[in-house]
């Protein structure tokens, strides 16, 4: 099974060295989906320091994968309720 | 050898000699079982309690999945089973962490010794109740605090419960454990681990490298944690 890397980056990129054995892509891209809402979902006022939170996926070509970002806008909540 | 399990019993009250003899007289030889193997297997019924004398083993439930829940790591001096005297059958496994060096404790000598060992049995008694305690606050951990407060909570836990048992130098402590294994303990993906470790490392407040943790700054650590060792009952008052 392929090895994918779960790099994330907040400002600092936290580099995955380890890696995970996951079956193909869309197993990548899941697992990817659950690191991103487990690491938000805990990182309390740290990600306001920022506003921003990226789970950046690579394969072992070091070849991107996939990214998924969270980006806190202010000041445009009318604007997007039209 | 049940050094570790006097040592911490008798920060909690006076351990007489006879109790000493008593609790040395329960145990069968030491035996070693491997890292990865089973100490006590899910849904078996142990006829003995088991010792934990070296190493690290931890309390687990498994998920239909796969998945696996470590609900309490223990250290040297715990009686990981002591409850299966009673419940008789288990209803986790505890599984060896590292190699360890465990002994075995007939539950028909256990029963014994709750018949003629009233103090000897209260002080046993107040081990599983420190466990329950241990349960309660990884519970709260898991469902409230931050990656960050869980994880420091967990440092500050072991350091304080190897330091009772005499297996810490200063403020450092061997814990050779994968960050997979970090990740069943807290219920954290090992990435989330990764990245905890690097924030901890990064504050200059704990280090872990080739399974050893330094614990850089603790006043910080227990802020982070907002760790408070009362469950852990540690002072000597009369059982």
């Amino acid at each position: 099974m392929p090895r994918y890397f779960f790099h994330t980056l907040d400002g600092a990129c936290i580099r995955d060295e380890e890696g995970e054995e996951l079956a193909n892509v869309h197993a990548a891209r899941s697992e990817a989906l659950a690191v991103f809402g487990e690491i938000l979902r805990y990182q309390g006022d740290e990600f306001w320091e920022t506003g921003k939170f990226s789970v950046i996926v690579t394969d072992a070509d070091r070849r991107s994968v996939v990214t998924l970002t969270a980006v806190a806008v202010e000041g445009q909540e009318e604007d997007a309720g039209r | 050898m049940k050094q570790a399990l006097v040592d911490k019993l008798s920060r909690r009250d006076v351990v007489t000699a006879e109790e000493v003899r008593v609790l040395a007289d329960l145990l069968d030889p030491p035996r070693r079982v491997p890292a990865g193997a089973d100490i006590v297997t899910e849904h078996s019924r142990p006829n003995h309690s088991t010792l934990l004398m070296e190493g690290f083993a931890a309390r687990y439930t498994t998920l239909g999945d796969g998945g696996r829940q470590i609900t309490e790591i223990s250290v040297p001096g715990d009686f990981i089973d002591l409850h299966s005297l009673l419940m008789k059958q288990m209803d986790h496994g505890v599984v060896a962490l590292t190699d360890v060096v465990v002994a075995n404790a007939p539950h028909a000598k256990l029963r014994t010794v709750t018949e003629e060992q009233p103090h000897l049995t209260r002080l046993l008694w107040l081990d599983t109740i420190i466990d329950a305690a241990i349960h309660r606050q990884w519970l709260a951990a898991m469902g409230r605090r931050s990656g960050l407060g869980h994880f420091a909570h967990l440092i500050a836990e072991l350091y304080v419960r190897l330091q009772t048992v005499g297996r810490v130098e200063g403020l450092a402590f061997d814990l050779p454990l994968t960050q997979s294994v970090l990740g069943d303990a807290l219920g954290l993906s090992a990435v989330h681990v990764n990245r905890l470790l690097s924030e901890l490392r990064t504050d200059d407040v704990v280090t872990w490298s080739h399974g050893r943790v330094e614990i850089l700054d603790w006043d910080r650590l227990v802020a982070l944690a907002e760790f408070d060792p009362t469950y852990l009952r540690l002072h000597s008052e009369p059982v």
